[in-house]
């Protein structure tokens, strides 16, 4: 095969591995300031999925106009979650907390099923249609050059607020030191339930850029729980710059697997990168190690 | 005399099953120094950790300025005007000393003058302004001292709270640290200070409360203290 088509595949697994990005900043997020592995992460970016599609269908707006309001109303579903399910077992161990994201993640699952049917579905308007040509070899899908604009200005912002507002110093602060934060006058809970509200709200961003390119099905999150759990632990946790650049390099190297071995392969793949992270580097590549 | 600040009435406390604090009494006047002494496991650390709303007393009362306040939680605390410099500093490691300072800052009440408050901090230690941008984490014992009182303050506490700030620090080092307290206290910071190091905690106290098994088992000025048999028997190895 030769340089182009590589070059074309790589360029494919950035735009795909931008919208992991997404995903994984955003169970990193949960995972840093709460210490809880989030297994409904998919399963949320499923549902910011089925909310775009409802409002496609119903309202006629693209997902590109709709991700705000989506990525609002999933911020609240979160942060109603949080205080409902997840403050009140807070503080006990690792295993309630798998049991509860998880069993949060099937009762929506099953719930979406109930209402919309097994069936796959998929949108279409116009610029699905459209390709950019980039030189005389290299061609991308518009849908994916506009969602990979949005998700680098989300992720982005996502950044800035972490590093560089109160709000953010507080979440890094519970992450850091969580018995000195109350010290500090943080409220645990309120900071911790606008977190997951936020991650969550990452999740269905992802979601809602997706839809477009993809089909959709009550069951379709699930293979990203796993590619975000994979992400996060590749970026060291509970580093969200790590996140990204995992999602990223994740989106590059399923897309080179898909091209050289087949599609069939991207998966095998996935696990095969996780299971050597956690031999070699229990810390990820891209986090800090801590002692 | 001065009014009292707090005042803690018969308190009782403990860890789950574990009874730590057996009845508790004491005072601080506004404006003093007063300092907690007593050996490792005495509950001094148990004492401050009720008073600033990491524990909830089981039994008794915690009055300051005159309202009670042992159902009020920790984050509450801060607000009110107590802030706890806790023991081992508990700084947030891989923070800048800025960001550290920041967060001291955190609550509504003094978040609006964060820049102006940081720049206090920096006169009062100036070796931080050097170090503002360092990791907290990478700083020497003594700097991780000076910052975690530092972020104490940002918060323009009527209560400081200091548990063991001495703690794992060179006698020169200490030295500093006390001094700094002093100019703390000049101010007009009411102060409440656990000290094991209890030459150096009655030397910049007005008065102190020994603490033996969850009890206050004698009380003070530093003078009375330091004359005192029993504490230069126990604490002073005289
Ligand atoms: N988190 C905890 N869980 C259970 N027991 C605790 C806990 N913290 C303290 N204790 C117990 O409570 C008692 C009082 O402890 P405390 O930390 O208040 O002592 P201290 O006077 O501060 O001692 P030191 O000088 O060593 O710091 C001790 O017996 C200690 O073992
Ligand atoms: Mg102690």
């Amino acid at each position: 095969m030769d340089f182009f088509t590589t070059l074309q595949a790589v360029v494919n697994g950035v735009l795909t591995g931008a919208l992991y990005a997404l995903v994984g900043m955003g169970m990193a997020l949960i995972f840093g300031v709460m210490r809880i592995v989030n297994f409904a992460h998919g399963t949320f970016m499923m549902l910011g999925m089925y909310a775009t599609y409802v409002l496609f269908v119903q309202a006629h707006v693209v997902p590109y106009y709709s991700f705000p309001l989506v990525a609002l109303g999933m911020y609240g579903l979160g942060y109603l979650i949080y205080m409902a399910l997840l403050r009140p077992i807070h503080g006990q161990s690792d295993f309630m907390q798998i049991l509860l994201t998880l069993g949060i993640g099937l009762a929506i699952t099953d719930a979406i099923q109930l209402v919309f049917g097994a069936d796959y579905h998929q949108i279409n308007f116009p610029l699905l249609e459209k390709n950019l040509h980039l030189g005389s070899h290299i061609t991308v899908n518009a849908p994916w050059v506009v969602s990979f604009g949005i998700a680098l200005v989300t992720g982005g912002g996502l950044y800035f607020f972490v590093m560089h507002t109160m709000s953010g110093r507080a979440a890094r602060a519970i992450a850091q030191n969580r018995y000195a934060a109350p010290l500090m006058g943080i409220h645990l809970h309120r900071v911790q339930a606008f977190w997951f509200g936020l991650g969550v709200s990452a999740a269905a961003v992802a979601g809602s850029l997706l839809l477009p390119v993809f089909y959709l099905y009550p069951g379709v999150g699930d293979q990203f729980t796993l590619k975000a759990f994979v992400i996060v632990v590749l970026g060291g946790m509970e580093s969200i710059v790590g996140a990204a650049m995992a999602g990223v390099l994740l989106g590059v190297v399923e897309s080179l697997t898909s091209l050289y071995w087949g599609n069939e392969w991207a998966l095998a793949v996935d696990f095969a990168i996780f299971l050597l992270v956690l031999s070699l580097r229990p810390s990820g590549i891209f986090g800090r190690q801590k002692a | 005399m001065s009014e009292t600040l707090l005042a803690l009435e018969s308190v009782e406390a403990g860890y789950g099953d574990f009874q730590a604090l057996f009845g508790v009494t004491l005072e601080v006047p506004e404006g003093a120094v007063i300092s907690l002494i007593g050996a490792n496991g005495a509950g001094k650390t148990t004492t401050l950790r009720v008073i600033s709303g990491l524990l909830r007393p089981k039994s008794g009362t915690i009055r300051f300025r005159g309202e009670d306040i042992s159902r009020v939680k920790a984050h509450e605390m801060v607000e009110r005007g107590i802030s706890h410099v806790p023991e081992g500093r508990q700084l947030f490691p891989h923070m800048s000393v800025e960001e550290n300072l920041a967060l001291g800052a955190y609550v509504p009440r003094t978040r609006p003058r964060l820049k102006k408050l940081i720049a206090e901090q920096f006169a009062l230690f100036p070796k931080l302004a050097e170090r503002r941008s360092q990791i907290a984490g990478t700083l020497s014992g003594g700097e991780q001292q000076m910052v975690a009182i530092a972020r104490g303050l940002m918060a323009q506490p009527s209560l400081l709270l200091l548990d063991e700030p001495s703690l794992g620090l060179a006698p020169k080092v200490v030295d500093e640290v006390f001094e700094k307290i002093r100019e703390v206290a000049r101010t007009g910071v009411t102060v409440l200070i656990v000290e094991q190091n209890v030459v150096d905690g009655l030397s910049i106290s007005d008065a102190g409360y020994v603490v033996e098994n969850g009890a206050v088992v004698l009380s003070g000025s530093s003078k009375e203290l330091m004359a005192n048999e029993q504490v230069r028997a126990a604490y002073l190895g005289l």
